[in-house]
């Protein structure tokens, strides 16, 4: 199913080897060829070296905030489970080949990443963002939503019902003619 | 009266600016109080145990006691490394990196962020030797032994389990395939670590193309059993707690053994399974279905059995599977002892031997890979150093 291509690998060789370091754990969903990163754990460990990749796949890449490549390397996700087994007299094997399965890969971590694309060759890109950015997405969104909130209750003060604005003109207009 | 209700809601959010920060300024304040007490706490335990430590240097061999030392509430880890001794590498990653950091330092703290520190004069039974927080305390047993002192945790429940236990090391993590076991169903570690030397003797140290390239592997274990893990008709397992669990030793493979009984699985068998980099193996099973599972894994080898009501759903072509050719197997006629047998997944597609490793590995020629794939696992091997 893969071949390993020399000159590819020596492209994609990693940056940083396993040594212990902060990484990150990444859960996967594959759908029909889309891959959604749906948690990531971090926590100081190891990570593969990645000596073996496919010719053709997916690519991850740890993007910096200065957008360049921390780490890349190719993958496909494992859509073949293989089980096997002998009861004695028959063999048990078969396999369970899936188009939607959760998968998990292990990465480095680094201080300056900005967010994590992954890329299927040949495609448009999907990419998925980092928490750190989700955060301050949703702290963006959440003062948007004070400040709208406190205009529309400021809108809200400043309308003034018909029915006052008539009677408050004809206060007006007696306060005048009592003069 | 119109000033008035434009004014509302500034004032409104004034009040909040300044409740806000009058409670930021406040909680400021009182966090840095906590950290200079907690300081504080710090200081004396590095000062404490270095009395002691000088202590029971000098008093006569064998002295022993126990002593509980305070330390602050958020330390959950002191760990004790004899520089002079033989440091047990893998055994904490977050540990190796910082005493790699810090190679002046002997005493590790927790998390980091506390102060490592320098004390002289001491011997600990083992290297490292991590002693967790009970209620704000470690308990420490000391000996002297002479001019030095001897640390012991004060029960075995205090110290802290390595994380990793390095079974073959053969060299640096990233020259070599890092192949690593971790146990599910296991009564005790030690049992894992025999179980997972039986599969590195009479699979990675006895099968070829492994046992001539066994330099390029190291072996590691973890030592904190999976939960993660369920037996149905095959071993299932989350991919994603077991690769969590995996991350604390170098993996570039992991693979879960899963203890189960041979006359209960006689009864019930359960599939062992790859996929990807993570095996799973049923231990009553037959040895040879680690070398299957693992062809599968490290050299993306097929199935050389065939399942033609499986895979006949599937648009599955010779080129996928190394191990699988077409018509005349002109794929591996070059290889040496290759020959052509129609049947390899489907019953369409070719294979090399008669049987094989990726065959029926627990029937007669089942022993060997064959040459087509131990040419394949080769290419991979020579990835390596």
């Amino acid at each position: 199913m893969k071949k390993i291509s020399w000159f590819l690998i020596l492209l994609l060789i990693p940056l940083v080897y396993a040594e212990p370091t902060s990484i990150n754990v990444l859960n996967l969903e594959y759908n029909n060829e889309d891959i959604n990163i749906l948690e990531k754990f971090s926590t100081i460990g190891y990570y593969p070296d990645r000596n073996i990749q496919p010719e053709k796949g997916y690519l991850l890449k740890i993007m910096s905030q200065e957008n360049t490549i921390l780490y890349s390397f190719r993958f496909l996700p494992p859509t073949t489970e293989y089980l096997d087994g002998f009861d004695g007299t028959y063999n048990l094997g078969r396999s369970e080949i899936s188009n939607k399965l959760n998968f998990s890969l292990i990465i480095p971590s680094f201080e300056n990443e900005k967010e994590i694309l992954i890329v299927k060759e040949g495609e448009q890109m999907s990419y998925d963002l980092t928490e750190s950015n989700k955060g301050k997405i949703m702290l963006g969104g959440l003062l948007i939503l004070i400040i709208i909130f406190f205009f529309l209750a400021f809108k809200k003060k400043k309308k003034v019902n018909p029915e006052e604005k008539i009677i408050k003109k004809v206060k007006e207009e007696l306060k005048a003619e009592q003069k | 009266m119109k000033g008035q209700i434009n004014a509302l809601p500034f004032i409104i959010i004034l009040s909040i600016i300044i409740i806000g920060a009058l409670a930021l300024f406040f909680y400021q304040k009182t966090s840095e109080v906590n950290t200079q007490v907690i300081g504080i706490e710090h200081n004396n335990f590095l000062r404490n145990i270095e009395k002691k430590i000088t202590e029971y240097s000098n008093k006569n061999k064998g002295s022993t006691e126990t002593f509980s030392f305070n330390i602050p509430e958020q330390i959950n880890l002191v760990c004790f490394i004899d520089r002079e001794g033989e440091v047990q590498k893998f055994s904490n990653p977050e540990l190796d990196i910082q005493t790699n950091a810090e190679i002046d330092k002997n005493i590790f703290f927790q998390p980091k962020e506390f102060q490592s520190a320098k004390i002289e004069n001491f011997e600990v039974e083992e290297n490292p030797l991590c002693v967790k927080n009970v209620n704000s305390k470690i308990n420490l047993r000391l000996e002297s032994l002479g001019k030095k002192t001897k640390i012991r945790a004060a029960s075995p429940e205090e110290i802290k389990q390595t994380e990793c236990t390095s079974l073959i090391y053969n060299g640096e993590d990233k020259e070599k395939i890092d192949v690593a076991f971790i146990g599910y169903g296991y009564e005790n570690n030690k049992k894992l670590t025999d179980d997972a030397m039986i599969y590195i003797e009479n699979v990675f140290e006895t099968i070829e193309p492994y046992a001539s390239n066994q330099n390029k592997f190291n072996f590691y274990q973890i030592n904190e059993p999976t939960e993660h893990c369920e037996l149905t008709y095959y071993i299932k397992c989350n991919n994603f707690e077991v690769k969590k669990q995996a991350s604390k030793c170098p993996n570039d493979f992991v693979i879960v053994l899963a203890e189960r009984n041979k006359i209960l699985n006689l009864a019930s068998p359960i599939r062992s399974s790859a996929i990807g980099n993570l095996a799973k193996i049923n231990t009553a099973d037959n040895i040879l279905v680690l070398a299957h599972e693992f062809g599968h894994s490290f050299g993306d080898l097929g199935d050389e059995y065939v399942d033609d009501a499986y895979y006949g759903q599937f648009n599955i072509k010779a080129n996928e599977i190394p191990n699988c050719g077409e018509v005349n197997c002109k794929e591996w006629k070059d290889i040496e002892g290759s020959s052509c047998y129609k049947g390899c997944t489907l019953s369409t597609l070719y294979r090399a031997t008669k049987n094989s490793i990726m065959n029926l590995y627990f029937k007669d020629g089942g022993e060997t890979y064959g040459p087509v794939n131990e040419k394949e696992l080769n290419d991979n091997l020579r990835l390596y150093k």
